[in-house]
């Protein structure tokens, strides 16, 4: 299997390579890892949405487009992210392997120079650039990105539960920040947010593809030479290890589904004593073997879906469902009963096995997608010890019945989330 | 079973097609990558509502969202859910339902022969009981309520019922929660008596497998049966459409928003040649280089979720532009006027060969994921068209022919606008 070709370019800032050669698509992403604050989150997003859309080079949008459909339609993108009380802002090319090229030209060079463009030379690093209508459009299409989140109610629901149960936590802060806080956002803010990112931001370059590192690792060195790499920011994540009391909190919406959501606090995160709680969520709920799917699902034919899902960055675990109105209640006894089983150890070794086979899957084919492969690394920029799919299921294997009880056994419900449908 | 290589020279890579005896078309595409995937499918989707019976040669009328009701239960057989036998090989299986075909698939990193013989031996024992029909009508009718509270699923499905006068692509997939009351398990065994006829079927399989090692467990698993070939009735469709405007009120924030184009489809699918065409012009007339992209972003009226897609099927085909709006009458507006003058000015040379490129390399790149190439070979397979004949004619593709294509389709006087607008 294929391994991380780690490189360091200056303070804070590391070129990752990853060979994979059975792709016919490469990618180069720039990460900057900065703690999660309701002052910036918003700045930073405006920030890498504008850097997306053009560079001092290719200021016009439409020549800029021109360029990249040239270039065999590469992607230019910008994601922002969240892990746990860290923002992630990425910066990602994805662009076609240069051996299938019509007529032999380097597509990888270039894509990585004009990443490097759009980063290092932006539109408003030049005074004499107009690029107020770039602002203004960036703010308002960021705007309808948070509006769009409202329509999806399965994640509008997710968002909420999270918001109330971390009320007075930096994890309820939205990863890009909230509407308000963008319409606050200022030219001046963009030009500080870029200036303080390239040289506090904790930054990982990933590179994954078929192409030598080399021109690109170099290519890097050099736009970072000029940059006064000093003060980085440290990430961190405060995990709130027990619920207090239970929260219950109903929303009404003009919809025909009601939507369940559990949020329960399970004691450990990422990276500490984690794997006995990945298993006992999978036992638990991950998979259409756990327990809720055959009985909130197959037995007693509540739903379509009803599962958990480990927020490991942050140690929560939240149990989503949607249903009719009127099964609210019994849906969530039949969760917490379900649960209940999970303490009392009432689950077989061959529940545990088809679970640690469903993880095993799951990490091994990590690398068959340049998306997975980019995410597993990333989640674990910020840690010292370092996994490959293959170590990290090791762990999950040694994972005993008894470690899975334990991890129950600490687990506490924080809050009750409901949407449901106006009459 | 014999198998063809088919071969890219370009690429260096190859798949191979043979046919079973007992009608089973089979593709596999060997890649060196950790999972693999199989995929098979049967050309029975929501748009098959009304049949002649195979054995009894009588009309045959089932209730919307059957195709989608069977594929829930064909998992159950007599011995138990195949879900759980899955879930002990350590594959990832699902399902899906869409207009025109149902499939079942699985992805794994190891025990994938266990895995395909599972896979082989629930598709071929249907077992429907009143009891397990009833059990599942709670679950569905819930799947369908989660849909009709997602407005991107209730555009287009508005956008087809403005369109389409009597062809059941208008039919929501899943059928609607008193259609489902009505499904019985004799009319489910009816349909797949009809449907489930390896005639009608194709196996795709790709990743890190051994042709010759499937071969060898088709050859064991598959049962010959005699060949059953269902006759299907489509009502005519008008060339026009039905309406050109449809909105609906919802909760939400922002307004989407779909416009179809519909396209005349006589009794044969469309060529393969005119989709690959079809993906070129669109790709030249809105894509981020586009003159109707800027002119749309500069008035304010799309977002990043602007997209255009082109929708074909059995009876059916149509050029489709979607996203989010404040204004989406503004949106109609100003694609439909573009659209006459890009017709009228042509494509232009340098447009042309970028789009070509831009095409040509997503086409390869689909075939990066296991799940999109068994995807894709699948759904080729349905009208016997070639994965890599289609990649070379992107980048192959002459401009005179590409405006022919041009005259064809995007007739605003055939386009309907779909809007879900929030309720305040």
């Amino acid at each position: 299997m294929s391994s991380v070709v780690t490189s360091f370019i200056c303070e804070g800032v590391n070129f990752n390579y990853i060979k994979q050669s059975s792709f016919k698509s490469e990618r180069v992403s720039v990460s900057m890892f900065v703690p999660l604050e309701k002052q910036n989150a918003s700045k930073n997003s405006v920030l890498f949405f504008l850097l997306s859309k053009s560079c001092l080079k290719y200021p016009d949008f439409t020549s800029f487009n021109k360029k990249l459909s040239n270039l065999y339609g590469m992607v230019l993108s910008s994601d922002v992210g969240k892990l746990g009380e860290v923002q992630v802002l990425t910066l990602q090319a994805d662009f076609f392997d240069s051996r299938y090229a019509l007529n032999n030209e380097s597509i990888s060079q270039e894509a990585s120079e004009l990443l490097c463009e759009t980063l290092f030379k932006p539109k408003f690093s030049s005074k004499e650039v107009f690029w107020d209508d770039d602002f203004a459009q960036e703010k308002d299409q960021l705007i309808q990105l948070i509006d769009s989140e409202y329509n999806d109610k399965k994640h509008y629901s997710l968002i909420r539960c999270f918001e109330i149960m971390c009320e007075n936590e930096k994890f309820s802060i939205g990863r890009f920040g909230s509407r308000e806080d963008v319409l606050a956002v200022e030219k001046s803010d963009i030009i500080d947010s870029w200036n303080s990112l390239l040289s506090k931001a904790r930054i990982e370059i990933n590179m994954t593809g078929n192409s030598d590192p080399k021109n690109v690792l170099n290519l890097f060195k050099n736009n970072f030479k000029n940059i006064k790499r000093e003060n980085i920011y440290k990430c961190e994540t405060k995990i709130t290890k027990k619920a207090k009391e239970v929260k219950y909190f109903q929303e009404k919406q003009e919809i025909n589904q009601a939507k369940l959501v559990m949020g329960f606090r399970t004691k450990f995160a990422f990276p500490d004593n984690f794997f006995a709680t990945i298993v006992m969520n999978t036992v638990f709920g991950a998979t259409s073997n756990s327990k809720l799917f055959l009985n909130v699902r197959e037995k007693m034919s509540l739903c379509y879906y009803c599962s958990s899902y480990y927020e490991k960055n942050k140690g929560i675990m939240v149990v989503q469902s949607g249903i009719k109105r009127e099964n609210i209640d019994k849906t969530k006894e039949e969760v917490l009963k379900q649960f209940e089983k999970m303490k009392n150890g009432e689950f077989t070794e061959e529940d545990i096995n088809t679970a640690k086979l469903n993880l095993k899957g799951s990490l091994f084919s990590i690398y068959d997608s340049i998306n997975r492969i980019n995410d597993f690394f990333l989640v674990q920029s910020l840690q010292e010890k370092k996994y490959s799919p293959e170590t990290f299921f090791l762990e999950l294997k040694k994972v005993n019945k008894s470690q899975i009880i334990g991890a129950a056994k600490v687990v506490t419900l924080d809050t009750i989330y409901t949407l449901v449908p106006e009459s | 079973m014999e198998l063809t290589q088919i071969k890219s020279n370009r690429l260096e890579d190859s798949y191979f097609i043979g046919v079973h005896e007992s009608g089973l078309k089979v593709y596999i595409y060997p890649k060196t990558t950790h999972s693999s995937f199989a995929i098979l499918g049967t050309k029975f989707g929501s748009i098959n509502t009304k049949f002649i019976d195979v054995e009894t040669s009588k009309e045959v009328c089932v209730p919307d969202g059957i195709a989608h009701y069977l594929e829930h239960k064909l998992f159950e057989n007599e011995d138990g859910d195949s879900f759980k036998k899955f879930a002990k090989t350590g594959a990832f299986a699902n399902a899906y339902t869409s207009f025109d075909v149902t499939a079942y698939l699985f992805s794994c990193t190891e025990n994938f022969f266990e895995s395909l013989d599972i896979l082989l031996d629930f598709t071929q024992k249907p077992y429907f009981t009143d009891k397990s029909v009833e059990k599942e009508r709670g679950i569905i009718a819930q799947e369908i309520k989660m849909y009709d509270d997602d407005p991107s699923w209730k555009v287009e499905n508005n956008l087809l019922l403005a369109m389409y006068h009597k062809h059941p692509v208008r039919i929501n997939i899943a059928g609607n929660v008193e259609s489902i009351l009505r499904i019985t398990p004799q009319m489910l065994y009816d349909c797949y008596k009809n449907f489930y006829n390896l005639n009608n079927m194709t196996l795709c399989i790709t990743g890190n497998v051994n042709k010759d090692d499937v071969v060898d467990i088709i050859e064991k698993k598959i049962k010959v049966t005699s060949a059953v070939k269902p006759k299907i009735i489509f009502p005519e469709e008008p060339d026009e459409i039905l309406k050109n405007r449809i909105e609906q009120k919802f909760d939400l924030a922002i307004p989407s928003f779909k416009l179809g184009f519909k396209e005349h489809v006589g009794k044969n699918d469309l060529s393969f040649e005119k989709i690959v065409f079809s993906d070129l012009i669109l790709e030249v007339f809105a894509s981020k280089s586009s003159k109707l992209y800027r002119k749309l972003l500069d008035e304010n009226l799309i977002n990043s979720s602007f997209d255009f897609d082109f929708f074909e099927g059995p009876g059916y085909a149509s050029t489709v532009f979607s996203g989010e709006s404040k204004n989406p009458d503004k949106v109609g507006d100003i694609i439909r006027e573009e659209v006459l003058k890009f017709k009228e000015d042509g494509i232009k040379k340098d447009d042309f060969e970028r789009a070509k490129k831009t095409i040509y390399a997503d086409y390869v790149s689909f075939l990066d994921s296991c799940k999109k190439t068994a995807d894709l070979l699948f759904h080729f397979s349905l009208n016997n068209r070639d994965y890599f004949s289609c990649m070379e004619l992107a980048a192959s593709a002459k401009l005179e022919d590409v405006e022919k294509r041009l005259k064809e389709i995007l007739n605003p006087d055939k386009s309907s606008l779909s809007i879900v607008s929030p309720l305040k």
